[in-house]
């Protein structure tokens, strides 16, 4: 046998040995959860679509009133309370260091948009972790942020955290947060930088 | 009449599976390192062909159609997975080494596999454990047969590098 022959059969007889196909019960076990998730995918086709098409009408019927102004008095919900306003709308800044996070130590910047979005920038080394989508939500004292649910926070209910102004800065401290990495930036004192209504 | 035909094709895909599922999770577990995802994607890749058995079945070669799925949910799940463990290692959490228990001892074989980017496992996957020519290889991985023989050469070069320090060609 050739040199190649040999690395070939060795290669064949390491993969035929080492991953064996699922036993004959298994795999009639896995027909089955097909077979239910296929039907049940259907059934769902079924339903959505027409859901769909009833979403489009609703949402055509409701937009042209809007866009023909005659929904004026309608203002959009705002998550500020009045106490809040001063640091709705200011881009703030914070410096992490320490807690053992490479990669998310350095300046974060914040930004509480007044429309419920949340803007976060981070650190230049830090890659992959977006705030797109993200919003905060201000309930007395306790401010409600879901940042780096995309992420690192996924399937993590949001961190509340305790706001209050102590001279020119935003103080934040943690009352509840399962994230270590939210609670890592958000957690502490916050400086202003300036406003970005 | 219509209820037949149903019938049949029901029939017609049940043997389908029996006879491929299995192969199509071996594939799989060379590619992810991790049994549990595997039969995951494979059923995934199943629900998708069944959804689509009227069509696929009159292809010449379904089995094609499957794998060419079944691979491609499997090189996303890759990519998702290894984002989630680089985020999660950076926020603190100790990085997971993935499942990867061989049945016979083979270890070094298997671990120089393990050194393969995940397409080249599936092409010595398909090449060497499903023993597909190589014009079926090439197709279940949207490759032409130029390139599909010019990686598999490669990949072969670099196990047969960390197995004998021999040059091979396919």
């Amino acid at each position: 046998m050739t040199e190649d022959g040999r690395f070939d059969s060795r290669l064949a007889i390491a993969l035929q040995e080492s991953f064996a196909a699922p036993e004959m019960r298994e795999t009639v076990a896995a027909l089955e959860l097909v077979l239910e998730r296929s039907a049940r995918r259907r059934r769902r086709r079924r339903v959505v679509l027409p859901a769909a098409i009833a979403a489009a009408v609703l949402a055509t019927v409701g937009i042209v009133p809007w866009a023909l102004g005659l929904f004026d008095d309608q203002r959009p919900t705002r998550n500020v309370e009045t106490a809040a306003a001063p640091i709705v709308g200011e881009v703030w800044r914070r410096d992490v260091t320490g807690g053992g996070q490479k990669g998310w130590q350095g300046t974060w910047t914040l930004l509480l948009k007044p429309d419920g979005a949340l803007v976060l920038s981070m650190p230049p080394g830090l890659r992959g972790v977006g705030t797109d989508g993200n919003s905060w939500r201000i309930e007395g004292s306790t401010l409600r942020v879901d940042a780096f649910v995309g992420g690192p926070c996924s399937d993590l209910p949001p961190g509340t955290y305790a706001w209050r102004r102590s001279g020119g800065a935003l103080v934040l401290s943690v009352v509840q947060d399962t994230c270590q990495a939210r609670a890592a930036v958000f957690d502490g004192p916050w400086s202003a930088v300036g406003a970005n209504r | 009449m219509g209820q037949d035909a149903s019938t049949s094709d029901a029939e017609a895909f049940a043997w389908f599976f029996t006879a491929e599922y299995g192969q199509v999770v071996r594939v799989l577990t060379v590619v992810l390192h991790e049994r549990p995802a595997a039969e995951d994607l494979a059923q995934e890749a199943f629900v998708r062909l069944h959804l689509h058995w009227a069509k696929v079945s009159r292809y010449d070669r379904p089995e094609v159609w499957v794998r060419r799925v079944a691979l491609n949910l499997a090189f996303s799940y890759r990519r998702r997975e290894y984002r989630r463990r680089t985020l999660e290692a950076v926020a603190t959490w100790p990085e997971v080494e993935p499942e990867w228990n061989p049945r016979v001892d083979h270890d070094d074989v298997i671990a120089a596999i393990r050194t393969l980017k995940p397409r080249e496992r599936a092409l010595i996957a398909l090449f060497h454990m499903e023993d597909r020519p190589l014009d079926e290889v090439s197709d279940v991985l949207g490759m032409t047969p130029g390139a599909a023989k010019v990686a598999l050469h490669r990949a072969r070069r670099r196990l047969a590098r960390r197995l004998t320090d021999t040059e091979v060609t396919p």
